[in-house]
């Protein structure tokens, strides 16, 4: 894996060596996670094969539950919103934030209902283009 | 096509087994919540990130052969990733602040144990600073350079399945690529690695 400049040997060893030392890094920083993170993912993988043991359509209902409280808690964040002051705010210091303003006045309808449907969906995008699939079924293909 | 749990025949006749679902989910846990942790900034956000990529991987891809899972939940990761920023994003415009999982969370008292996670005897020649330096500058790179850099090189994708997974064109992955290394050098450099 080489993204140096092909006519610079320095700097493709200089590339391999930033790259195997990231390996090393994060590998032994998985490893050696602290027993905090460690029992939560614990819990998370059981939790999650307890979920592919007993699935059932019927056990759909928390989701729906968690949609309608989305819901709520965004209609009193709008009216908190309405009340309170600016807050200095620096977006950019928090990853995916960078760019983003806040609007003092009225949110554009278009960019509201974006946010709605957003902040009470509980399902995040998943995998659902075919193109991807066929893909994975080209790629993966023995031979 | 093989599905998990079964013994296949491999070149020699020996028994090759296909991982479990739950060897699968372990070989990737880690991973996974150091790439969130990394892209999110939040320890708690990326656990909770972890935890709904598991969920619907297990809910929607576990029927699927063993050998598409590690794709399928990769893809799914950076998908969990992008939308959180975009949940971010929409609850700043909506509320004004930078709201994370870890906004009202109790301290944790076992996160106050020692962390071990700190470069080893491995690392020996380089240290510990240039392994906190190398995380920091991975920390720093936009989102999709670090991503690109990442499933390339920590998962060893090739530009292809990055491409893949990513939801970009090889092109694009070539130049997260080329910019993330052309920042790390830099972050790097008084390191002479």
């Amino acid at each position: 894996m080489n993204h140096a400049d092909q006519n610079n040997p320095d700097q493709a060893e200089q590339d391999r060596a930033i790259e195997d030392l990231a390996r090393r890094v994060l590998d032994h920083g998985v490893e050696n996670l602290d027993g905090a993170a460690r029992s939560r993912l614990n819990r998370i993988r059981h939790l999650a094969l307890d979920e592919a043991d007993h699935q059932s359509a019927g056990r759909w209902w928390p989701a729906g539950l968690a949609a309608s409280g989305a819901v709520l808690i965004l209609a009193v964040g709008v009216g908190m919103r309405s009340a309170a002051p600016p807050a200095p705010d620096s977006p950019g210091a928090v990853p995916g934030l960078a760019g983003v303003t806040r609007a003092d006045g009225p949110l554009e309808s278009n960019t509201a209902l974006e946010d709605l449907a957003l902040l009470s969906s509980a399902e995040f995008e998943l995998v659902e283009d075919l193109e991807f699939y066929l893909w994975l079924e080209d790629a993966l293909e023995p031979g | 096509m093989t599905m998990a749990g079964e013994a296949v025949p491999g070149a020699a006749g020996e028994q090759r087994s296909i991982p479990s679902l739950d060897d699968f989910l372990k070989s990737v846990e880690g991973r996974a919540f150091k790439m969130a942790w990394m892209a999110t900034g939040s320890r708690e956000d990326a656990l909770d990130i972890v935890q709904d990529v598991m969920m619907a991987f297990v809910r929607r891809y576990r029927r699927k052969p063993s050998e598409q899972w590690r794709p399928l939940f990769f893809r799914a990761l950076d998908n969990r990733i992008k939308d959180c920023f975009r949940r971010r994003k929409a609850r700043f415009r909506w509320f004004g602040h930078q709201a994370t999982a870890s906004d009202n969370q109790p301290e944790d008292p076992v996160e106050r144990l020692p962390d071990h996670n700190r470069p080893g005897p491995e690392l020996a020649g380089h240290g510990e600073d240039v392994a906190e330096a190398l995380e920091s500058a991975l920390a720093q790179l936009p989102d999709r350079q670090r991503q690109a850099f990442l499933f390339r090189t920590w998962e060893g994708l090739s530009v292809a399945e990055t491409a893949r997974v990513m939801g970009c064109s090889q092109g694009s992955v070539k130049t997260h690529l080329s910019r993330a290394m052309q920042s790390l050098r830099q972050q790097l450099e008084s390191f002479r690695i």
